[in-house]
């Protein structure tokens, strides 16, 4: 399935966002002032990102949160980070096959 | 150097070594990329690489066998299945990638089966590893394995040094070499991947290229040629002619080059610091400069033995480099605390040796500091087959 922004928006209260399960991350704190190695076991592709991105995940993994309250903790922590970069960044992840968008109801 | 090769026959093999070391690993990427990482920082936030010793007992008696020279005060009893599934849940939570069990003869172990299904239900894990003498795969065995194993990454390293019944005795103290042979044919029987490992010593340095032949017959996925590690009573093994080591590992190399299985993973020349003296007499000097040293001691490895202590590496289990102990402690604040461990992690005090005068102090760092230790009870000497050190 496809997904875009007005998508996202639309079903952000109803959406609940997880990890897929092949996905595995690491957080380096002292490797470039925080790296996150993120590795898709079924593909053997490598991502790295920074401390924002390492948070992401791991609200992700630890909550599987709604998007609306993904953006809530998000923005919490960087007040600077406007709802479109976070949607834009999602968009990625899930492209990335990394995320799986779920239905509250089966959550 | 050895006097039986002229300079340009050890030059052309110093050449397909490298061309060797440039196309081989097993690691998936992911810890190729960490272990690389880990060059520029003290140690990781947590371990990659876990190995759990989960029995001392062995139905084998072999000569280098690195688990009788353990110098070790225990004041517990061995960790219950429990308590190792709890290590299991501290180990995945720190996001562990490569997990081995060992031992001892870890197929001993009543409860292993149960140990590896409990492993297996946690998705951290990306390769998972036994290692093993070979001599108690059963039927039973292989399909609970075959059942439970990821084919792609996890193995059953299997131990087998050679061919010939009358040296394997002498190496391992038993008359059983027709047990691993069948126990490797019933692992492949249940498409399992298998690792044949082999310890180079003086005793096989000749028929490394028979056992290779003899893997691809039996369909064995990879195989390491491993230097032999220099414990006390088995020094007289050690192959120190390094071009001789190079030169039976390089007609390994060309048959792998023909026959594409097994797939060699590691070779018997970790460069710093065995084969440094055949690599600067006859490769470019652009090549040494490339080479460096890594260990992952306490950096990016542990180990832990069967009653919980936590090492940095598998050839340090000794009281001097015990960091704490499973069973009182959680796993991470061992890891993160590191007590004994700084020497590893920020460097070792080789002032007073002659490495620091050395040219290639800054990639080498000393090499092995366990190969240091077993011989001069410190770490802070050079590895002891350093032949550049020796001939200083």
């Amino acid at each position: 399935m496809k997904i875009d922004r007005e998508f996202l928006l639309s079903r952000k209260d109803e959406l609940h966002i997880a990890l897929k399960p092949y996905i595995i991350y690491r957080y380096e704190p002292l490797i470039d002032n925080g790296t996150v190695f993120i590795y898709n076991k079924r593909t053997g592709n490598i991502y790295t990102g920074n401390n924002l991105v390492y948070l992401v995940l791991k609200i992700i993994e630890e909550k599987r949160p709604t998007i609306e309250s993904l953006l809530k903790e998000i923005q919490k922590v960087d007040s600077n980070l406007s709802t479109e970069e976070i949607i834009e960044f999602l968009i990625e992840l899930y492209n990335r096959d990394m995320i799986v968008l779920l239905e509250s109801t089966l959550n | 150097m050895s006097k039986q090769f002229d300079h340009h026959e050890i030059e052309d093999l110093v050449h397909e070594y490298f061309e060797y070391r440039q196309n081989m690993t097993d690691l998936p990427d992911l810890l190729v990329v960490l272990s690389k990482m880990g060059l520029n920082v003290p140690y990781l936030h947590t371990p990659v690489m876990v190995g759990l010793n989960v029995t001392l007992s062995c139905n084998q008696n072999c000569i280098y066998c690195f688990i009788k020279e353990r110098k070790i005060s225990i004041h517990t009893t061995p960790l219950s299945f429990e308590e190792w599934c709890q290590i299991i849940d501290e180990l995945d939570q720190m996001r562990v990638l490569d997990l081995y069990i060992t031992g001892g003869e870890p197929l001993s172990v009543e409860y292993l089966i149960r140990l590896i299904k409990y492993i297996k239900s946690k998705n951290s894990f990306i390769r998972f590893g036994i290692q093993t003498n070979g001599t108690l795969i059963s039927r039973n065995i292989a399909r609970e394995l075959s059942s439970l194993l990821d084919g792609e990454y996890d193995y059953i390293q299997v131990s087998l040094d050679t061919l010939n019944p009358h040296t394997y005795k002498l190496l391992r103290g038993v008359d059983e070499i027709y047990r691993v042979i069948k126990g490797i044919e019933i692992l492949k029987e249940y498409g399992l991947k298998v690792k044949i490992n082999t310890v180079c010593t003086r005793y096989n340095i000749n028929e490394l290229w028979k056992i290779y032949l003899f893997a691809h017959k039996l369909k064995v996925d990879q195989i390491s040629f491993m230097p032999l590690f220099p414990v006390k009573r088995a020094q007289h093994l050690c192959v120190r002619d390094y071009s001789l080591l190079l030169k039976n590992f390089i007609k390994v190399y060309r048959l792998y080059k023909k026959l594409e299985l097994p797939k060699i993973v590691d070779d018997p020349i970790p460069t710093f610091p065995l084969a440094i003296k055949v690599i600067e007499t006859h490769a470019p000097t652009d090549i040494a400069k490339k080479l460096f040293y890594y260990c992952p001691a306490g950096r990016s490895a542990i180990e832990i033995d069967a009653y919980g202590n936590v090492y940095p590496c598998p050839f340090l289990q000794v009281d001097e480099f015990v960091a704490g102990n499973c069973k009182y402690e959680s796993l991470i604040d061992i890891w993160r605390k590191g007590r004994k461990w700084d020497r590893l992690r920020y460097g070792r005090n080789l002032v007073n040796t002659k490495c620091v005068k050395c040219k290639y102090f800054n990639q080498c760092k000393g090499a092995c500091p366990a190969a240091a230790y077993h011989v001069y009870q410190t770490i802070d000497m050079p590895d002891s087959r350093c032949e550049l050190y020796e001939n200083r």
